[in-house]
C-alpha cells in the first residue's frame, strides 16, 4: 500500500470516527484523542510551559475540539484542525501569561506572528523537525545520547548523569553545549533551505 | 558560546535567578545578533521537548468532558430555576397537621358538585323534553368578549396562611358548565379558599414543580417528595435533564441541542 493510499485510510478511518462522536459514541472520540495527541503534545510544548502546564493544553484542546466537532469539515485533515486549535489556546496562554513570562517576550511575539497563520506554522513545523533530526546525527555519540535520554526518555540530569557515568556540572555541561550546537546546525540549515 | 547562551539555556531549563533574568534582558537588548540566538535555543527546546514522552491523555480528556458538560447542564437547569424567583422557605409539618390542610380542599370539592348540582337541576328544570341534545349537535356558543389580562398566579396559600384580600377563585379543569361558563371564570363562592392554583394552560410549569435541589443519593422508597433526575449525555450537542417522578417527565432541560 503506497503512502498516500495510507493516509487516506487513516483520513477516513478519522472522520468516521468523528461520525460516531457526533452520534454520541464517546469511546470514538478517546480513539482520535489518542490517535492525535502526540501531534496535538508537539504544539503544545512550544509554550516552553513546564510539563502540568503543558499537559493541560493538550487536554483542553481536545476539549475544546469535541465542543466543535460539528465544526469539522470531513475530507480535510483532522490532525491539522487539532493542531490548529492547540495553537491558538497556545497563544491565548502566552498572551495570558506575558507578565509571569516577560523573559520569554520576543520568543512570544514571534510565535504570535508564525501562528496568525497555519500553513506557515506547519511549514516551519516541518523544516524544524527536518533540520533537528538532521543536525541531531552530526553530534557526538556522549552528548547525543545525554540529549535522547534527557528529552527523550524523560530522566533528570541527575538520573542521566549517573546513567553516562558523568559529574552532574559535567553533563549540564554537555547538554548545554549540545544544545547551542544543535541552534548552530539548525540555523544553518533553514537559512540554507 | 556566549554569555547571553548561557542564561538562555539556564532561563530554559528554569534555574536562571531574577538577576540572571535582567541580565540576560539586558544583553538581549545590547548585543547585537543577541535576540536571534535566544529564538534558536528556545525554538531547538520546544523541538526537543516535542520528541519527549508524553503521558496518556486519553483518560483525564475524557474525565474532563464529562464534568465539564455536566457542570454546563447543571448551569443551565440552576438558570432556569433561579428565573423562577427566591425559593419560599419550605416549613415543616407534621402529618396531622398537613392532613389538617387538606380540609379547605375537600370544602372547595364539595362546594363546587353542589354549584354543579344546582345548575343541573336548574337546566334540568328548562330543558326541552326528551332530555339533553345529542352530543352530535353543534356546541352553539355565544361570542366571547377577548379574555382579560391574566392576574398574577397566586402563591399556594394555606388556611389561615393566604395572601390578603378576597380569595381567588380556585382554577378548576376548563368544563364548561352552567351553560357555557368556565369554572375557572365564575364568581367566587363565599368561603371558598384557594389551596392551589396550577394553570397548566399557558404552557408554564407550576413553581412547585421546577424547585428543588439536587442530592447525591437514591430516593428513599418512603419519601413522597423525592423526584429522580436523569442526566443524558448522549453527543457534543445533546444534553438533556429530566426529572420524573411517573411519566411524563416533570421537568425536562435540553442544553445546546442540535
Amino acid at each position: 500500500m503506497t503512502p498516500v493510499s495510507q493516509a487516506g485510510d487513516a483520513s477516513r478511518e478519522s472522520d468516521e470516527l468523528v461520525r460516531r462522536a457526533l452520534a454520541g459514541d464517546t469511546e470514538s472520540f478517546a480513539a482520535l484523542v489518542r490517535r492525535y495527541e502526540t501531534d496535538v503534545w508537539r504544539v503544545a510544548t512550544a509554550m516552553l510551559g513546564d510539563r502540568v502546564a503543558t499537559e493541560n493544553l493538550v487536554q483542553q484542546t481536545f476539549v475544546n475540539a469535541y465542543e466543535r466537532l460539528d465544526q469539522y469539515q470531513p475530507g480535510r485533515d483532522i490532525g491539522r484542525w487539532l493542531k490548529g486549535i492547540a495553537r491558538n489556546l497556545v497563544r491565548e496562554e502566552m498572551r495570558k501569561r506575558s507578565r509571569e513570562t516577560q523573559h520569554l517576550a520576543s520568543y512570544r511575539e514571534y510565535l504570535l506572528t508564525l501562528y496568525e497563520d497555519d500553513d506557515t506554522a506547519e511549514q516551519r513545523a516541518r523544516e524544524l523537525e527536518r533540520a533537528l533530526a538532521a543536525c541531531r546525527q552530526t553530534l557526538a555519540e556522549a552528548p547525543a545520547r545525554a540529549l535522547a535520554l534527557h528529552y527523550e526518555e524523560g530522566l533528570s540530569v541527575e538520573q542521566v548523569a549517573a546513567l553516562i557515568s558523568r559529574t552532574l556540572a559535567g553533563t549540564r555541561q554537555l547538554l548545554f553545549r549540545a544544545r547551542v550546537a544543535l541552534r548552530d546546525c539548525v540555523q544553518r540549515r533553514l537559512l540554507a533551505s | 558560546m556566549s554569555r547571553a547562551d548561557e542564561l538562555t539555556i539556564r532561563m530554559l531549563d528554569g534555574e536562571a535567578s531574577p538577576a540572571e533574568r535582567e541580565e540576560l534582558a539586558r544583553l538581549l537588548d545590547k548585543e547585537e545578533g543577541a535576540e536571534k540566538a535566544f529564538l534558536g535555543l528556545a525554538e531547538v527546546e520546544a523541538a526537543l521537548r516535542a520528541t519527549g514522552p508524553h503521558p496518556d491523555v486519553v483518560g483525564e480528556v475524557m474525565v474532563r468532558l464529562r464534568r465539564e458538560r455536566t457542570d454546563r447542564v447543571v448551569r443551565g437547569v440552576m438558570r432556569q430555576i433561579e428565573a423562577t424567583g427566591p425559593r419560599p422557605p419550605a416549613p415543616r409539618v407534621s402529618r396531622a397537621r398537613r392532613l389538617l390542610h387538606l380540609w379547605p380542599l375537600g370544602v372547595l370539592l364539595a362546594a363546587s358538585l353542589a354549584a354543579a348540582a344546582v345548575v343541573g337541576l336548574r337546566r334540568a328544570g328548562h330543558a326541552p323534553r326528551g332530555g339533553h341534545p345529542p352530543a352530535t349537535e353543534p356546541e352553539r356558543k355565544r361570542p366571547q368578549p377577548p379574555p382579560p389580562p391574566k392576574p398574577p398566579r397566586p402563591p399556594l396559600s394555606r388556611q389561615g396562611e393566604g395572601p390578603a384580600g378576597p380569595p381567588a377563585a380556585a382554577h378548576v379543569p376548563a368544563t364548561p358548565i352552567a351553560g357555557g361558563a368556565v369554572a375557572g371564570q365564575r364568581p367566587p363562592v363565599p368561603g371558598e379558599v384557594t389551596v392551589a392554583s396550577f394553570d397548566f394552560d399557558d404552557d408554564d410549569s407550576p413553581r412547585l414543580l421546577l424547585e428543588g435541589q439536587l442530592v447525591g443519593q437514591p430516593c428513599p422508597a418512603a419519601s413522597r417528595r423525592c423526584v429522580l433526575g436523569t442526566l443524558s449525555l448522549y453527543g457534543p450537542r445533546t444534553n438533556t435533564v429530566t426529572i420524573e417522578r411517573f411519566k411524563p417527565p416533570l421537568f425536562e432541560y435540553a442544553s445546546g441541542r442540535s
